[in-house]
């Protein structure tokens, strides 16, 4: 199962109320731990323009695999420009975004999800995760923009 | 309307949702009326639609800024979208941040709508005690983004005619 277009309507409904209620919750929260841990990076060398970019992929991706191909793309980049500290944060980021595989699987479980057509190795569809990680990168975003300015 | 005195246990799972989204109509209510009073009665220069009135000089763009947070505050369904909205406004770079920055205005609505959960657990409480089969796992938050969005209400409310009385 790919896509949210099978889903009942009553899972669509009990699936959007939970994600929203993550979304307030845990993912928000874990999301403002992530930039707090990396504060000293912020706004360089993690940079609007590179956060924006997150921002156009989680916007635009209709896979998981473009968010990793773009957060591999930062840390590859920073490697080889030997900054090593930006490299961990976008290993760290593409880390919390796979992580969040965790809480899709428990959502579409609590919800009534059947995992019988999940391809093997996942327990909610893509869709829901991919969904979660938008969520994320918001509050990463929002947090990471809000966060430098609090030092002024 | 008059209270019920039946028993909750006597009552469908039905009718204590019916009666539970009463309950916290009401409930919303009176704690709108109180923030109303604190902040807007007696002496309102400390409020966040004063701080914010001082904060944007020009008061047309300050009012574009408190409409879009008061769209946000009744369009979503998420509590992280008006927190973010206000993080995202206050991280800007230039005049629109340090106004969002000035007085400390952006941060105090920040603190007072995250706080505002409190009351929120009380509500869904209070309706859980008497209603259990009318409420759910997501009340509360149901509940505090009642509760922002009636802030932001007053906040927009008290914007728009102090920015009048000062002209």
């Amino acid at each position: 199962m790919n896509g949210h277009s099978a889903l009942t309507p009553q899972l669509r409904r009990e699936l959007n109320w939970r994600v929203l209620a993550w979304s307030d919750g845990p993912g928000y929260h874990e999301a403002n731990r992530l930039a707090e841990s990396y504060r000293h990076l912020l706004p360089k060398p993690v940079t609007n323009a590179q956060l924006n970019g997150l921002r156009n992929i989680a916007a635009s991706a209709s896979t998981l695999k473009d968010m990793r191909d773009f957060t591999q793309n930062q840390a590859g980049k920073a490697e080889r420009r030997g900054d090593f500290e930006l490299r961990d944060y976008w290993n760290a980021v593409e880390k919390a975004l796979n992580g969040l595989g965790d809480p899709a699987g428990e959502l579409w479980r609590a919800a009534g999800g059947s995992t019988e057509n999940l391809p093997r190795n996942k327990t909610a569809p893509d869709s829901l995760h991919l969904r979660l990680v938008r969520e994320f990168v918001q509050h990463l975003l929002a947090h990471s923009a809000f966060m430098p300015m609090q030092q002024d | 309307m008059s209270e019920n005195t039946q028993p909750a246990s006597n009552l469908s799972s039905e009718q204590q949702q019916a009666l539970a989204r009463l309950a916290i109509q009401k409930a919303v209510a009176q704690k709108s009326d109180e923030l109303y009073e604190k902040y807007y009665e007696k002496d309102s220069s400390s409020s966040p639609a004063a701080k914010l009135l001082t904060a944007f000089r020009d008061a047309e763009k300050g009012m574009t800024q408190v409409r879009n947070l008061e769209n946000i505050a009744y369009s979503t369904g998420k509590l992280s979208d008006i927190y973010d909205f206000l993080k995202k406004q206050m991280g800007r770079p230039g005049d629109l941040g340090a106004q969002w920055r000035r007085e400390g205005v952006g941060q105090q609505l920040l603190n007072d709508l995250t706080a505002l959960r409190k009351d929120a657990k009380e509500i869904a409480d209070q309706v859980r005690g008497k209603y259990a089969a009318g409420t759910g796992d997501d009340t509360e938050r149901q509940v505090h983004l009642m509760l922002c969005r009636e802030y932001v209400k007053h906040v927009a409310a008290h914007y728009q005619y102090a920015s009048k009385v000062r002209e």
